[in-house]
C-alpha cells in the first residue's frame, strides 16, 4: 500500500520513526485501490480520542468510505479456551451481514472505553457503519496469537491475501520485542485513567 | 474493551517501569502482573521462549524471585551494540503475610501464572 497522508495531533507528545532514513509520523494513513489503512504506532492520550475520532470521520466523509472496520482487542485475563476468539460489534444494522457470513459471533455484553468507545460514539450517529473486530487478548501482556486471529479475520472480510506465517514463526520473539511498547501504552493508559489500569467504575 | 464475566478480581496491580535489562549479564526483564484475590495473590510472568524445565521460582521472605533461561539466545541492540540475550529474571515483592509452601504454578504457552496464597492471621473477637 502507499503512504497517502499522515493524521497529526499537536498534542501528542513530538514523534517521528526513521524507516531506512526516510521520516515516518506516527499516525498514518494508506491506500489502495478502494481500501484505506489508517496506523498508529503510538498510544495515545484517551482525551484526545474525540478528536481523532471526529478527525477520522471527516477523512471517511472527503474521500466517500462506505464503512470502516476497527480491530482491537478484549480483555480475557483467565482465558479458558486455547485459540483466541473474535467477536464483532456493529453501528448499523446493514453490517449484521458480515457478521453471518463470515460467522463472526456478536459482542453481546460488556463495556468500551477509550479510543473505540469514541469512534464508535462519532460514528453511530452517522451514515457511515462501523464494525469492531475485538479479539481475546491479554491485558497486559503482547498477544501475536490474539493479533494473527484479527488480522486473518479482517483480511477475509476485505478480501484480501495476507500471510500470516511470518508472524508465526516469530511469535516468540515478536513477544519479547513488544514489552517496551506494551508497558508504554500501560503506562499511558495510568496516566490517562488515574493510574488505574483497567476502566473507570461505573453503576451496573 | 473489556468483557464483563472476567471482572472477577478485587485489585489489579501491572507491575510497570520496572523493565531494565541486564545487558551486562544478558538478563532480560519479563512482563509480570500481579493480581489480588480475598485469600490469595497470582502472579504472572511472560515468559516466551522459555521451556518448563528452565524455570526457577524461589522466595526470599514476601519477595519471589522468577528466573528462567532462553531455549536460545534473542539478539537486541542496545545503545549502539547487539547484545544475546540468555535469561529472563525479575522479583516482585508482595505486601502481607505469604504462603509460600502452599503456592502452585503453571507453565502454559509461555506465560507462568503462580498462585500464592495469604496468611490468614488474628483472632476472632467475642462480641458480648
Amino acid at each position: 500500500m502507499k503512504q497517502i497522508g499522515e493524521i497529526e495531533m499537536p498534542d501528542l507528545p513530538s514523534t517521528l520513526f526513521v524507516e531506512d532514513g526516510e521520516l515516518l509520523a506516527p499516525i498514518r494513513v494508506y491506500n489502495k485501490n478502494n481500501l484505506f489503512v489508517i496506523i498508529s504506532d503510538v498510544p495515545f492520550d484517551q482525551l484526545l480520542a474525540n478528536e481523532f475520532a471526529l478527525a477520522v470521520h471527516e477523512f471517511c466523509k472527503k474521500n466517500a468510505v462506505k464503512k470502516i472496520v476497527i480491530v482491537s482487542g478484549m480483555e480475557t485475563i483467565n482465558k479458558k479456551n486455547d485459540t483466541p476468539k473474535i467477536y464483532g460489534l456493529i453501528t448499523h444494522s446493514a453490517l449484521d451481514i458480515i457478521l453471518y457470513n463470515y460467522q463472526i459471533p456478536k459482542f453481546l455484553n460488556g463495556s468500551i472505553f477509550g479510543t473505540d468507545a469514541a469512534i464508535i460514539s462519532v460514528f453511530r450517529k452517522t451514515n457511515i457503519p462501523a464494525l469492531v473486530l475485538y479479539a481475546e487478548c491479554h491485558p497486559f501482556f503482547p498477544d501475536p496469537e490474539a493479533s494473527i486471529i484479527a488480522i486473518a479475520t479482517l483480511a477475509n472480510i476485505l478480501d484480501v491475501k495476507v500471510d500470516t506465517h511470518d508472524i508465526k514463526n516469530r511469535i516468540d520473539k515478536l513477544r519479547i520485542q513488544h514489552r517496551n511498547l506494551m508497558e508504554e501504552t500501560i503506562r499511558t493508559l495510568q496516566q490517562n485513567q488515574g493510574k488505574q489500569t483497567r476502566a473507570p467504575q461505573i453503576y451496573r | 474493551m473489556r468483557n464483563d464475566n472476567d471482572f472477577e478480581f478485587k485489585i489489579m496491580h501491572p507491575i510497570v517501569g520496572s523493565l531494565f535489562d541486564d545487558v551486562e549479564h544478558r538478563i532480560l526483564s519479563p512482563l509480570s502482573c500481579l493480581r489480588e484475590f480475598d485469600n490469595h495473590w497470582m502472579l504472572e510472568f511472560d515468559l516466551p521462549l522459555v521451556s518448563k524445565k528452565d524455570i526457577k521460582v524461589t522466595f526470599d521472605g514476601n519477595i519471589v524471585n522468577v528466573e528462567a533461561k532462553l531455549k536460545e539466545k534473542y539478539s537486541e541492540e542496545k545503545l549502539g551494540k547487539i547484545t544475546k540475550f540468555e535469561y529472563f529474571k525479575k522479583s516482585i515483592s508482595l505486601s502481607g503475610r505469604i504462603n509460600s509452601k502452599k503456592t502452585t504454578a503453571k507453565f502454559q504457552k509461555g506465560r507462568l501464572e503462580i498462585k500464592i496464597p495469604k496468611k490468614t492471621i488474628g483472632n476472632p473477637v467475642k462480641i458480648n
